[in-house]
Protein backbone atom coordinates (compact mmCIF):
# COMPACT_ATOMS: atom_id res chain seq x y z
CA UNK A 1 0.00 0.00 0.00
CA UNK A 2 1.32 3.64 -1.03
CA UNK A 3 -0.47 5.73 0.63
CA UNK A 4 2.54 7.29 2.50
CA UNK A 5 4.81 10.50 2.19
CA UNK A 6 3.07 11.58 -1.24
CA UNK A 7 -0.27 11.48 -0.17
CA UNK A 8 0.16 12.87 3.48
CA UNK A 9 2.14 16.04 1.36
CA UNK A 10 -1.00 16.33 -1.14
CA UNK A 11 -2.89 16.66 1.93
CA UNK A 12 -1.18 19.02 4.09
CA UNK A 13 -0.60 21.11 1.16
CA UNK A 14 -4.27 20.97 -0.19
CA UNK A 15 -5.45 21.40 3.41
CA UNK A 16 -2.96 24.20 4.05
CA UNK A 17 -4.15 25.96 1.01
CA UNK A 18 -7.58 25.42 1.99
CA UNK A 19 -7.05 26.84 5.44
CA UNK A 20 -5.04 29.66 4.14
CA UNK A 21 -7.55 30.94 1.94
CA UNK A 22 -10.55 30.49 4.74
CA UNK A 23 -8.28 32.12 7.10
CA UNK A 24 -7.96 35.37 5.32
CA UNK A 25 -11.80 35.24 3.78
CA UNK A 26 -13.04 35.10 7.25
CA UNK A 27 -10.46 37.18 8.93
CA UNK A 28 -11.98 39.45 6.24
CA UNK A 29 -15.36 39.17 6.81
CA UNK A 30 -15.54 39.59 10.51
CA UNK A 31 -13.58 42.99 10.72
CA UNK A 32 -16.28 43.80 7.91
CA UNK A 33 -13.42 44.53 5.68
CA UNK A 34 -10.90 46.34 7.78
CA UNK A 35 -8.95 43.67 6.90
CA UNK A 36 -9.33 42.59 3.78
CA UNK A 37 -5.61 42.85 2.81
CA UNK A 38 -5.04 39.60 4.49
CA UNK A 39 -7.50 37.78 1.77
CA UNK A 40 -5.31 39.14 -0.79
CA UNK A 41 -2.44 37.41 0.62
CA UNK A 42 -4.54 34.20 1.25
CA UNK A 43 -5.75 34.14 -2.27
CA UNK A 44 -2.18 34.63 -3.72
CA UNK A 45 -0.58 31.87 -1.26
CA UNK A 46 -3.80 29.28 -1.84
CA UNK A 47 -2.87 29.90 -6.00
CA UNK A 48 -0.01 28.88 -5.62
CA UNK A 49 -0.37 26.04 -3.19
CA UNK A 50 -3.00 24.22 -4.62
CA UNK A 51 -1.85 23.38 -8.07
CA UNK A 52 1.44 21.99 -6.06
CA UNK A 53 -0.97 19.94 -4.52
CA UNK A 54 -2.71 19.25 -7.00
CA UNK A 55 0.35 18.03 -9.04
CA UNK A 56 1.69 15.70 -6.78
CA UNK A 57 -1.44 13.86 -6.36
CA UNK A 58 -0.91 13.34 -10.10
CA UNK A 59 2.05 12.07 -9.82
CA UNK A 60 1.04 9.92 -7.13
CA UNK A 61 -1.22 7.91 -9.18
CA UNK A 62 -0.22 5.02 -11.17
CA UNK A 63 -1.64 6.74 -14.20
CA UNK A 64 -0.51 10.58 -13.71
CA UNK A 65 -2.04 11.19 -17.39
CA UNK A 66 -5.44 9.89 -16.28
CA UNK A 67 -5.65 12.25 -13.72
CA UNK A 68 -8.66 14.03 -16.60
CA UNK A 69 -10.72 10.77 -16.52
CA UNK A 70 -11.46 12.06 -12.79
CA UNK A 71 -12.97 14.97 -14.12
CA UNK A 72 -14.82 13.45 -16.78
CA UNK A 73 -16.59 11.06 -14.09
CA UNK A 74 -18.60 11.65 -11.56
CA UNK A 75 -19.30 9.10 -8.69
CA UNK A 76 -21.65 10.60 -5.86
CA UNK A 77 -20.12 7.49 -4.00
CA UNK A 78 -16.71 7.99 -4.19
CA UNK A 79 -14.92 10.74 -1.73
CA UNK A 80 -11.88 10.98 -4.47
CA UNK A 81 -14.42 12.02 -6.85
CA UNK A 82 -16.61 14.58 -4.48
CA UNK A 83 -12.94 15.89 -3.86
CA UNK A 84 -12.05 16.39 -6.95
CA UNK A 85 -14.89 18.25 -7.99
CA UNK A 86 -14.73 20.51 -4.70
CA UNK A 87 -10.77 20.49 -4.95
CA UNK A 88 -11.50 22.31 -9.05
CA UNK A 89 -14.13 24.48 -8.36
CA UNK A 90 -12.09 26.18 -4.83
CA UNK A 91 -9.46 26.49 -7.66
CA UNK A 92 -10.77 28.16 -9.98
CA UNK A 93 -12.75 30.23 -7.54
CA UNK A 94 -9.30 30.98 -5.65
CA UNK A 95 -7.75 31.72 -9.26
CA UNK A 96 -10.17 34.59 -9.70
CA UNK A 97 -10.30 35.80 -6.28
CA UNK A 98 -6.36 36.38 -6.79
CA UNK A 99 -7.10 37.72 -10.69
CA UNK A 100 -9.70 40.08 -8.97
CA UNK A 101 -6.59 41.00 -6.65
CA UNK A 102 -3.90 41.60 -9.03
CA UNK A 103 -5.94 42.87 -12.14
CA UNK A 104 -7.90 45.41 -9.83
CA UNK A 105 -11.05 43.94 -10.83
CA UNK A 106 -14.39 45.07 -9.10
CA UNK A 107 -14.14 44.71 -5.57
CA UNK A 108 -17.87 43.42 -4.94
CA UNK A 109 -16.62 40.26 -7.65
CA UNK A 110 -13.44 39.47 -5.92
CA UNK A 111 -15.74 39.24 -3.00
CA UNK A 112 -18.13 36.90 -4.81
CA UNK A 113 -15.01 34.43 -6.20
CA UNK A 114 -13.95 34.25 -2.53
CA UNK A 115 -17.19 34.15 -0.72
CA UNK A 116 -17.95 31.16 -3.45
CA UNK A 117 -14.99 29.44 -2.62
CA UNK A 118 -15.56 29.74 1.27
CA UNK A 119 -17.77 26.75 1.95
CA UNK A 120 -15.60 24.99 -0.96
CA UNK A 121 -12.60 25.96 1.00
CA UNK A 122 -14.02 24.11 4.73
CA UNK A 123 -14.56 21.05 2.44
CA UNK A 124 -11.18 20.82 0.87
CA UNK A 125 -9.49 21.25 3.87
CA UNK A 126 -11.67 18.20 5.87
CA UNK A 127 -12.48 16.09 2.94
CA UNK A 128 -9.27 13.95 2.55
CA UNK A 129 -9.89 12.94 6.70
CA UNK A 130 -13.08 12.00 5.37
CA UNK A 131 -11.87 9.92 2.71
CA UNK A 132 -9.53 8.12 5.09
CA UNK A 133 -13.40 7.31 7.33
CA UNK A 134 -14.73 6.18 4.30
CA UNK A 135 -12.77 3.10 3.87
CA UNK A 136 -11.99 -0.51 5.09
CA UNK A 137 -9.03 0.06 7.12
CA UNK A 138 -10.30 -0.33 10.81
CA UNK A 139 -8.48 2.51 12.30
CA UNK A 140 -9.56 5.19 10.00
CA UNK A 141 -13.07 3.74 9.87
CA UNK A 142 -13.22 3.58 13.45
CA UNK A 143 -14.39 7.70 13.55
CA UNK A 144 -15.97 9.50 11.20
CA UNK A 145 -14.21 13.03 12.77
CA UNK A 146 -11.13 12.49 10.88
CA UNK A 147 -12.21 15.21 8.19
CA UNK A 148 -13.21 17.40 11.82
CA UNK A 149 -9.31 17.06 12.88
CA UNK A 150 -7.58 17.39 9.32
CA UNK A 151 -9.50 20.99 9.07
CA UNK A 152 -8.74 22.24 12.36
CA UNK A 153 -5.44 21.39 11.58
CA UNK A 154 -5.71 22.98 8.10
CA UNK A 155 -7.29 25.63 9.84
CA UNK A 156 -4.12 26.03 12.34
CA UNK A 157 -1.83 25.75 10.08
CA UNK A 158 -3.35 27.80 7.01
CA UNK A 159 -3.41 30.75 9.72
CA UNK A 160 -0.12 30.25 10.61
CA UNK A 161 1.42 30.47 7.04
CA UNK A 162 -0.65 33.29 6.28
CA UNK A 163 1.24 34.98 9.59
CA UNK A 164 4.40 34.20 8.32
CA UNK A 165 3.28 35.75 4.74
CA UNK A 166 2.02 38.82 6.05
CA UNK A 167 4.62 39.65 8.41
CA UNK A 168 7.31 39.09 5.60
CA UNK A 169 5.34 41.24 3.19
CA UNK A 170 6.58 43.95 5.42
CA UNK A 171 3.26 45.94 4.60
CA UNK A 172 0.61 44.81 7.55
CA UNK A 173 0.46 46.75 10.38
CA UNK A 174 1.77 45.28 13.66
CA UNK A 175 -1.79 45.08 15.20
CA UNK A 176 -3.22 43.17 12.65
CA UNK A 177 0.00 40.71 13.26
CA UNK A 178 -1.18 40.38 16.96
CA UNK A 179 -4.76 40.14 16.07
CA UNK A 180 -3.77 36.89 13.73
CA UNK A 181 -0.74 35.74 16.57
CA UNK A 182 -3.92 35.71 18.92
CA UNK A 183 -5.95 33.97 15.98
CA UNK A 184 -3.34 31.45 15.31
CA UNK A 185 -2.93 30.70 19.22
CA UNK A 186 -6.62 29.97 19.46
CA UNK A 187 -6.89 27.84 16.71
CA UNK A 188 -3.86 25.57 17.83
CA UNK A 189 -5.55 25.30 21.19
CA UNK A 190 -8.68 23.71 19.77
CA UNK A 191 -7.02 21.63 17.24
CA UNK A 192 -5.19 20.34 20.34
CA UNK A 193 -8.52 19.88 22.04
CA UNK A 194 -9.76 18.22 19.38
CA UNK A 195 -6.81 15.53 19.07
CA UNK A 196 -7.43 14.71 22.45
CA UNK A 197 -10.84 14.03 21.98
CA UNK A 198 -10.24 11.99 19.08
CA UNK A 199 -7.67 10.37 20.80
CA UNK A 200 -9.51 9.70 23.85
CA UNK A 201 -12.50 8.83 21.64
CA UNK A 202 -10.43 5.81 19.89
CA UNK A 203 -9.09 5.12 23.12
CA UNK A 204 -12.77 4.33 24.76
CA UNK A 205 -14.06 2.72 21.65
CA UNK A 206 -11.36 1.02 19.47
CA UNK A 207 -8.49 0.73 22.19
CA UNK A 208 -6.85 -2.14 20.39
CA UNK A 209 -6.21 -0.03 17.25
CA UNK A 210 -4.12 2.35 18.78
CA UNK A 211 -0.75 1.42 18.53
CA UNK A 212 1.94 2.52 20.89
CA UNK A 213 3.80 4.62 17.60
CA UNK A 214 0.64 6.83 17.12
CA UNK A 215 0.52 7.49 20.63
CA UNK A 216 4.10 8.49 20.59
CA UNK A 217 3.19 10.67 17.10
CA UNK A 218 0.31 12.58 18.97
CA UNK A 219 2.50 13.16 21.77
CA UNK A 220 5.25 14.84 19.62
CA UNK A 221 2.58 16.48 17.75
CA UNK A 222 0.99 17.65 21.20
CA UNK A 223 5.00 19.23 21.92
CA UNK A 224 5.21 20.70 19.06
CA UNK A 225 1.84 22.68 19.10
CA UNK A 226 2.85 23.83 22.66
CA UNK A 227 6.05 25.33 21.64
CA UNK A 228 4.77 26.86 18.75
CA UNK A 229 1.93 28.59 21.49
CA UNK A 230 5.04 29.30 23.40
CA UNK A 231 6.86 31.01 20.60
CA UNK A 232 4.00 33.17 19.44
CA UNK A 233 2.43 33.78 22.94
CA UNK A 234 4.58 36.86 23.45
CA UNK A 235 4.82 38.19 20.01
CA UNK A 236 0.80 38.51 20.32
CA UNK A 237 0.94 40.66 24.10
CA UNK A 238 3.83 42.85 22.96
CA UNK A 239 2.33 43.28 19.29
CA UNK A 240 -1.09 43.56 20.65
CA UNK A 241 -0.35 46.32 22.86
CA UNK A 242 2.68 48.29 21.63
CA UNK A 243 4.41 48.68 18.35
CA UNK A 244 7.32 46.09 17.80
CA UNK A 245 10.55 48.23 17.63
CA UNK A 246 11.69 48.17 14.41
CA UNK A 247 14.89 47.34 15.10
CA UNK A 248 13.37 44.17 16.47
CA UNK A 249 10.95 43.36 13.14
CA UNK A 250 13.79 40.92 12.03
CA UNK A 251 13.90 38.82 14.91
CA UNK A 252 9.94 38.58 15.13
CA UNK A 253 9.71 37.75 11.67
CA UNK A 254 12.17 34.60 12.40
CA UNK A 255 10.29 33.21 14.80
CA UNK A 256 6.52 33.92 13.84
CA UNK A 257 8.17 31.64 10.57
CA UNK A 258 9.68 29.52 13.44
CA UNK A 259 6.60 28.81 14.73
CA UNK A 260 4.42 28.76 11.38
CA UNK A 261 7.00 26.34 10.16
CA UNK A 262 6.51 23.77 13.44
CA UNK A 263 3.04 24.17 13.07
CA UNK A 264 3.29 22.96 9.51
CA UNK A 265 5.76 20.18 10.31
CA UNK A 266 3.30 19.03 13.36
CA UNK A 267 0.46 19.21 10.94
CA UNK A 268 2.09 17.11 8.19
CA UNK A 269 2.90 14.81 11.01
CA UNK A 270 -0.96 14.14 11.98
CA UNK A 271 -1.69 12.98 8.80
CA UNK A 272 1.54 10.87 8.19
CA UNK A 273 1.28 9.43 11.52
CA UNK A 274 -2.33 8.67 10.95
CA UNK A 275 -1.70 7.19 7.28
CA UNK A 276 0.95 4.97 7.97
CA UNK A 277 -0.55 3.56 11.21
CA UNK A 278 -2.30 0.74 9.26
CA UNK A 279 0.08 -0.34 6.81
CA UNK A 280 0.24 -3.62 8.79
CA UNK A 281 -3.61 -4.17 7.81
CA UNK A 282 -2.99 -4.63 4.44
CA UNK A 283 -1.55 -7.71 2.58
CA UNK B 1 -29.20 -14.81 -12.59
CA UNK B 2 -26.37 -14.31 -10.67
CA UNK B 3 -23.40 -17.00 -11.21
CA UNK B 4 -21.32 -17.77 -8.14
CA UNK B 5 -18.38 -20.27 -7.02
CA UNK B 6 -19.41 -21.89 -3.95
CA UNK B 7 -16.42 -23.14 -1.80
CA UNK B 8 -16.81 -25.57 0.70
CA UNK B 9 -13.12 -25.49 2.90
CA UNK B 10 -14.47 -29.02 4.41
CA UNK B 11 -13.56 -30.49 0.80
CA UNK B 12 -10.43 -28.31 -0.12
CA UNK B 13 -6.91 -30.17 0.83
CA UNK B 14 -4.74 -27.18 -0.27
CA UNK B 15 -3.37 -28.56 -3.21
CA UNK B 16 -3.03 -25.07 -4.62
CA UNK B 17 -4.35 -26.11 -8.28
CA UNK B 18 -6.75 -23.28 -8.53
CA UNK B 19 -3.32 -21.17 -7.91
CA UNK B 20 -1.90 -22.45 -10.94
CA UNK B 21 -4.95 -22.58 -13.26
CA UNK B 22 -5.38 -19.14 -12.12
CA UNK B 23 -2.09 -17.96 -13.20
CA UNK B 24 -2.37 -20.06 -16.22
CA UNK B 25 -5.30 -18.97 -17.99
CA UNK B 26 -4.68 -15.22 -17.21
CA UNK B 27 -1.32 -15.22 -18.65
CA UNK B 28 -0.13 -13.68 -15.02
CA UNK B 29 3.61 -13.92 -14.33
CA UNK B 30 5.21 -16.13 -12.08
CA UNK B 31 6.76 -14.35 -8.73
CA UNK B 32 9.49 -15.30 -6.44
CA UNK B 33 7.66 -16.58 -3.58
CA UNK B 34 9.35 -17.64 -0.54
CA UNK B 35 7.98 -19.81 2.62
CA UNK B 36 7.31 -17.44 5.78
CA UNK B 37 6.92 -19.56 8.14
CA UNK B 38 3.82 -22.18 7.29
CA UNK B 39 3.48 -24.16 3.90
CA UNK B 40 1.49 -21.40 2.56
CA UNK B 41 3.08 -20.14 -0.33
CA UNK B 42 2.46 -17.28 -1.28
CA UNK B 43 1.50 -15.48 1.65
CA UNK B 44 -0.21 -12.57 0.03
CA UNK B 45 -2.16 -11.61 -3.03
CA UNK B 46 -0.79 -9.87 -6.19
CA UNK B 47 -1.91 -7.97 -9.21
CA UNK B 48 0.38 -11.21 -10.52
CA UNK B 49 -1.92 -13.57 -8.29
CA UNK B 50 -5.70 -13.19 -7.80
CA UNK B 51 -6.56 -16.46 -5.66
CA UNK B 52 -4.63 -18.16 -3.47
CA UNK B 53 -5.08 -20.70 -0.52
CA UNK B 54 -4.51 -20.03 2.70
CA UNK B 55 -2.96 -22.15 5.46
CA UNK B 56 -4.45 -22.10 9.07
CA UNK B 57 -2.36 -23.72 11.38
CA UNK B 58 -4.44 -25.15 14.16
CA UNK B 59 -1.87 -26.48 16.79
CA UNK B 60 -4.45 -27.04 20.31
CA UNK B 61 -4.62 -30.83 20.59
CA UNK B 62 -2.32 -31.80 17.54
CA UNK B 63 -1.60 -30.27 14.58
CA UNK B 64 -4.61 -29.44 12.07
CA UNK B 65 -4.51 -27.53 8.82
CA UNK B 66 -7.33 -25.53 7.21
CA UNK B 67 -7.49 -24.27 3.71
CA UNK B 68 -9.32 -21.64 2.74
CA UNK B 69 -9.30 -20.35 -1.20
CA UNK B 70 -9.25 -16.50 -1.12
CA UNK B 71 -10.20 -14.51 -4.24
CA UNK B 72 -12.85 -11.63 -4.93
CA UNK B 73 -16.06 -12.41 -3.41
CA UNK B 74 -17.82 -10.37 -6.29
CA UNK B 75 -19.75 -8.48 -3.29
CA UNK B 76 -23.40 -7.08 -3.99
CA UNK B 77 -22.30 -4.19 -1.96
CA UNK B 78 -18.76 -3.86 -3.90
CA UNK B 79 -16.82 -1.16 -1.76
CA UNK B 80 -14.50 -1.09 -4.51
CA UNK B 81 -17.27 -0.26 -7.47
CA UNK B 82 -18.75 2.59 -4.91
CA UNK B 83 -15.26 4.22 -4.18
CA UNK B 84 -13.84 4.55 -7.77
CA UNK B 85 -13.48 7.96 -8.81
CA UNK B 86 -12.92 7.40 -12.50
CA UNK B 87 -15.91 4.60 -12.64
CA UNK B 88 -13.58 2.05 -14.17
CA UNK B 89 -15.08 -0.45 -12.11
CA UNK B 90 -18.21 -2.51 -13.57
CA UNK B 91 -20.42 -5.20 -12.60
CA UNK B 92 -21.38 -7.60 -15.13
CA UNK B 93 -25.13 -7.28 -15.14
CA UNK B 94 -25.72 -11.40 -16.47
CA UNK B 95 -23.16 -12.99 -13.52
CA UNK B 96 -22.60 -10.31 -10.89
CA UNK B 97 -19.01 -10.28 -11.99
CA UNK B 98 -17.23 -7.26 -10.54
CA UNK B 99 -14.69 -6.19 -12.96
CA UNK B 100 -11.52 -3.55 -13.31
CA UNK B 101 -11.31 -2.13 -16.32
CA UNK B 102 -7.58 -1.75 -16.39
CA UNK B 103 -7.81 0.51 -19.23
CA UNK B 104 -9.63 3.02 -17.68
CA UNK B 105 -7.98 2.32 -13.76
CA UNK B 106 -6.01 5.42 -12.89
CA UNK B 107 -4.34 3.62 -9.67
CA UNK B 108 -5.32 5.62 -7.40
CA UNK B 109 -5.63 3.01 -4.83
CA UNK B 110 -8.57 3.62 -3.51
CA UNK B 111 -10.44 0.59 -3.61
CA UNK B 112 -7.96 -1.02 -1.63
CA UNK B 113 -8.04 0.83 1.12
CA UNK B 114 -12.29 0.44 0.69
CA UNK B 115 -11.91 -3.78 0.19
CA UNK B 116 -13.06 -5.40 3.57
CA UNK B 117 -11.01 -8.55 2.54
CA UNK B 118 -8.34 -6.37 1.48
CA UNK B 119 -8.61 -8.33 -2.55
CA UNK B 120 -7.70 -5.64 -5.02
CA UNK B 121 -4.09 -5.40 -5.47
CA UNK B 122 -1.72 -2.36 -6.99
CA UNK B 123 0.84 -3.12 -9.61
CA UNK B 124 3.63 -0.89 -9.41
CA UNK B 125 4.73 -1.76 -12.95
CA UNK B 126 1.30 -1.30 -15.00
CA UNK B 127 0.20 1.66 -12.52
CA UNK B 128 -3.28 0.04 -12.08
CA UNK B 129 -5.08 -2.39 -9.74
CA UNK B 130 -6.04 -5.95 -10.84
CA UNK B 131 -8.19 -8.91 -9.47
CA UNK B 132 -10.10 -11.64 -10.32
CA UNK B 133 -12.59 -11.39 -12.36
CA UNK B 134 -14.08 -14.49 -12.60
CA UNK B 135 -13.33 -15.61 -15.82
CA UNK B 136 -15.25 -12.93 -17.31
CA UNK B 137 -13.79 -10.64 -19.27
CA UNK B 138 -12.66 -9.66 -22.60
CA UNK B 139 -10.49 -12.68 -24.30
CA UNK B 140 -10.63 -14.95 -21.16
CA UNK B 141 -14.04 -15.06 -21.37
CA UNK B 142 -15.09 -18.60 -19.83
CA UNK B 143 -18.64 -17.93 -18.32
CA UNK B 144 -18.98 -16.57 -21.53
CA UNK B 145 -18.12 -19.25 -23.48
CA UNK B 146 -19.78 -22.13 -21.40
CA UNK B 147 -16.68 -22.88 -19.18
CA UNK B 148 -16.23 -22.90 -15.73
CA UNK B 149 -13.56 -20.69 -13.98
CA UNK B 150 -10.30 -21.74 -14.53
CA UNK B 151 -9.88 -22.48 -10.68
CA UNK B 152 -12.69 -24.39 -10.37
CA UNK B 153 -12.15 -26.57 -13.54
CA UNK B 154 -8.62 -27.54 -11.93
CA UNK B 155 -10.46 -28.60 -8.52
CA UNK B 156 -9.97 -32.33 -7.44
CA UNK B 157 -12.08 -32.26 -4.70
CA UNK B 158 -15.14 -30.70 -6.07
CA UNK B 159 -14.29 -27.63 -2.74
CA UNK B 160 -15.26 -25.33 -5.70
CA UNK B 161 -18.84 -25.09 -7.35
CA UNK B 162 -19.66 -22.93 -9.97
CA UNK B 163 -23.10 -22.26 -10.90
CA UNK B 164 -26.56 -20.41 -10.64
CA UNK B 165 -26.24 -18.68 -7.00
CA UNK B 166 -29.86 -19.47 -5.45
CA UNK B 167 -28.87 -23.53 -6.63
CA UNK B 168 -25.54 -23.06 -5.25
CA UNK B 169 -27.35 -21.81 -2.13
CA UNK B 170 -29.56 -24.86 -2.01
CA UNK B 171 -26.31 -26.85 -2.35
CA UNK B 172 -24.56 -25.59 0.28
CA UNK B 173 -27.35 -25.22 3.04
CA UNK B 174 -27.80 -29.64 2.15
CA UNK B 175 -24.06 -29.80 2.82
CA UNK B 176 -24.30 -28.41 5.78
CA UNK B 177 -27.08 -29.96 6.96
CA UNK B 178 -24.96 -33.44 6.13
CA UNK B 179 -21.71 -32.03 8.01
CA UNK B 180 -23.77 -31.22 10.81
CA UNK B 181 -25.47 -35.12 10.92
CA UNK B 182 -21.81 -36.18 10.61
CA UNK B 183 -20.91 -34.35 13.51
CA UNK B 184 -19.14 -30.94 12.15
CA UNK B 185 -20.83 -28.10 12.55
CA UNK B 186 -20.68 -25.93 9.33
CA UNK B 187 -22.42 -23.08 8.45
CA UNK B 188 -22.71 -20.52 5.13
CA UNK B 189 -21.02 -17.37 4.60
CA UNK B 190 -21.89 -14.77 2.26
CA UNK B 191 -25.40 -15.32 1.90
CA UNK B 192 -26.23 -12.46 3.39
CA UNK B 193 -22.56 -10.21 3.93
CA UNK B 194 -22.80 -7.27 1.85
CA UNK B 195 -26.07 -8.16 0.52
CA UNK B 196 -24.99 -11.52 -0.67
CA UNK B 197 -20.97 -12.45 -1.96
CA UNK B 198 -21.28 -14.52 -5.82
CA UNK B 199 -18.10 -16.24 -3.85
CA UNK B 200 -19.24 -17.54 -0.70
CA UNK B 201 -18.22 -20.36 2.00
CA UNK B 202 -19.09 -23.02 3.51
CA UNK B 203 -17.21 -22.75 6.98
CA UNK B 204 -16.40 -25.25 9.67
CA UNK B 205 -14.56 -22.68 11.98
CA UNK B 206 -15.54 -18.86 12.98
CA UNK B 207 -15.35 -16.49 9.98
CA UNK B 208 -12.04 -14.84 11.80
CA UNK B 209 -10.35 -18.21 12.13
CA UNK B 210 -9.86 -18.63 8.65
CA UNK B 211 -9.49 -14.52 8.03
CA UNK B 212 -13.08 -13.34 7.25
CA UNK B 213 -14.38 -10.72 9.00
CA UNK B 214 -17.62 -11.80 10.83
CA UNK B 215 -19.00 -8.42 10.13
CA UNK B 216 -17.21 -6.44 6.58
CA UNK B 217 -18.11 -2.97 6.18
CA UNK B 218 -19.41 -1.41 2.54
CA UNK B 219 -18.78 1.97 2.48
CA UNK B 220 -21.74 3.24 1.14
CA UNK B 221 -23.59 6.45 0.60
CA UNK B 222 -25.93 6.26 3.54
CA UNK B 223 -27.11 8.92 6.23
CA UNK B 224 -24.31 8.52 8.08
CA UNK B 225 -21.93 9.04 5.62
CA UNK B 226 -23.60 12.02 4.42
CA UNK B 227 -23.73 13.29 7.93
CA UNK B 228 -19.55 13.04 7.99
CA UNK B 229 -19.58 15.91 5.22
CA UNK B 230 -22.39 17.62 7.65
CA UNK B 231 -19.46 17.95 10.11
CA UNK B 232 -17.40 18.80 8.39
CA UNK B 233 -19.06 21.92 7.17
CA UNK B 234 -21.12 23.17 9.64
CA UNK B 235 -19.44 21.92 12.69
CA UNK B 236 -15.98 22.36 12.06
CA UNK B 237 -16.77 25.58 9.81
CA UNK B 238 -18.81 26.58 13.33
CA UNK B 239 -15.50 25.75 15.32
CA UNK B 240 -12.71 27.13 13.37
CA UNK B 241 -14.81 30.63 12.77
CA UNK B 242 -14.64 31.56 16.67
CA UNK B 243 -10.71 32.41 17.06
CA UNK B 244 -11.83 34.97 13.72
CA UNK B 245 -14.82 36.08 15.40
CA UNK B 246 -13.54 36.68 18.41
CA UNK B 247 -10.14 38.96 17.20
CA UNK B 248 -11.39 40.23 14.11
CA UNK B 249 -15.03 41.65 15.22
CA UNK B 250 -14.15 44.20 17.27
CA UNK B 251 -16.31 47.24 17.43
CA UNK B 252 -13.40 49.22 18.33
CA UNK B 253 -12.37 51.05 15.55
CA UNK B 254 -8.13 50.12 15.58
CA UNK B 255 -5.81 53.10 15.93
CA UNK B 256 -2.71 51.83 13.87
CA UNK B 257 -4.89 50.46 10.44
CA UNK B 258 -4.39 53.75 8.60
CA UNK B 259 -1.94 51.79 6.06
CA UNK B 260 -4.59 49.23 5.80
CA UNK B 261 -7.69 51.24 5.69
CA UNK B 262 -5.54 53.58 3.02
CA UNK B 263 -4.86 50.67 0.76
CA UNK B 264 -8.71 49.47 0.96
CA UNK B 265 -10.10 52.49 0.08
CA UNK B 266 -7.28 53.85 -2.55
CA UNK B 267 -8.30 50.14 -3.92
CA UNK B 268 -11.78 50.87 -3.77
CA UNK B 269 -10.91 54.47 -5.76
CA UNK B 270 -8.86 52.93 -8.29
CA UNK B 271 -11.81 50.50 -9.13
CA UNK B 272 -14.11 53.08 -9.22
Amino acid sequence: MEWGFSIASYMVLSGLAAGTFFSGTMAEIFSKGKYKRLQKYASYTSLVLMPIALLILAIHLGQTFRFWRVMTNFNSTSVISLGAWISTVFTICVFLSAASWYLGWKDGLRKLFSYIALPFSFLVAGYTGNLLSHTAVPLWRATPYLGVLFMISSAAAGLAVLLAVATSAGDVKERTLGLMARATIATVIIKIVVNVVFINILALTNLELLSSGQVTGQVIGFLLSIIAIVILAPLAKDLFHERVNPANMPKVSTLITLAAMIILVEAFLLRYEILTAQLYWFN
Amino acid sequence: MPKSILIDVSKCHGCRGCQVACKNWNDLEATLTQFEGSYENPTRLSAQTWTRVRFIEQTDGGLRFLFRKDTCKHCTDASCMAVCPANAIYRKDKTGAVIINRDECIGCKNCVTACPYQIPQYSKTAGTVAKCHLCNEGDRDRIGNGLQPACVSSCPTGALIFGDRAELLNDAKARVNHLARQGTEAYVYGEKELSGLNVFYILDEPSETYGLPAKPTFTDNDVFWLAKWANILFGTGLLTAIPYYLFFNSEEEPQDLEADDEESNSSEKEVS
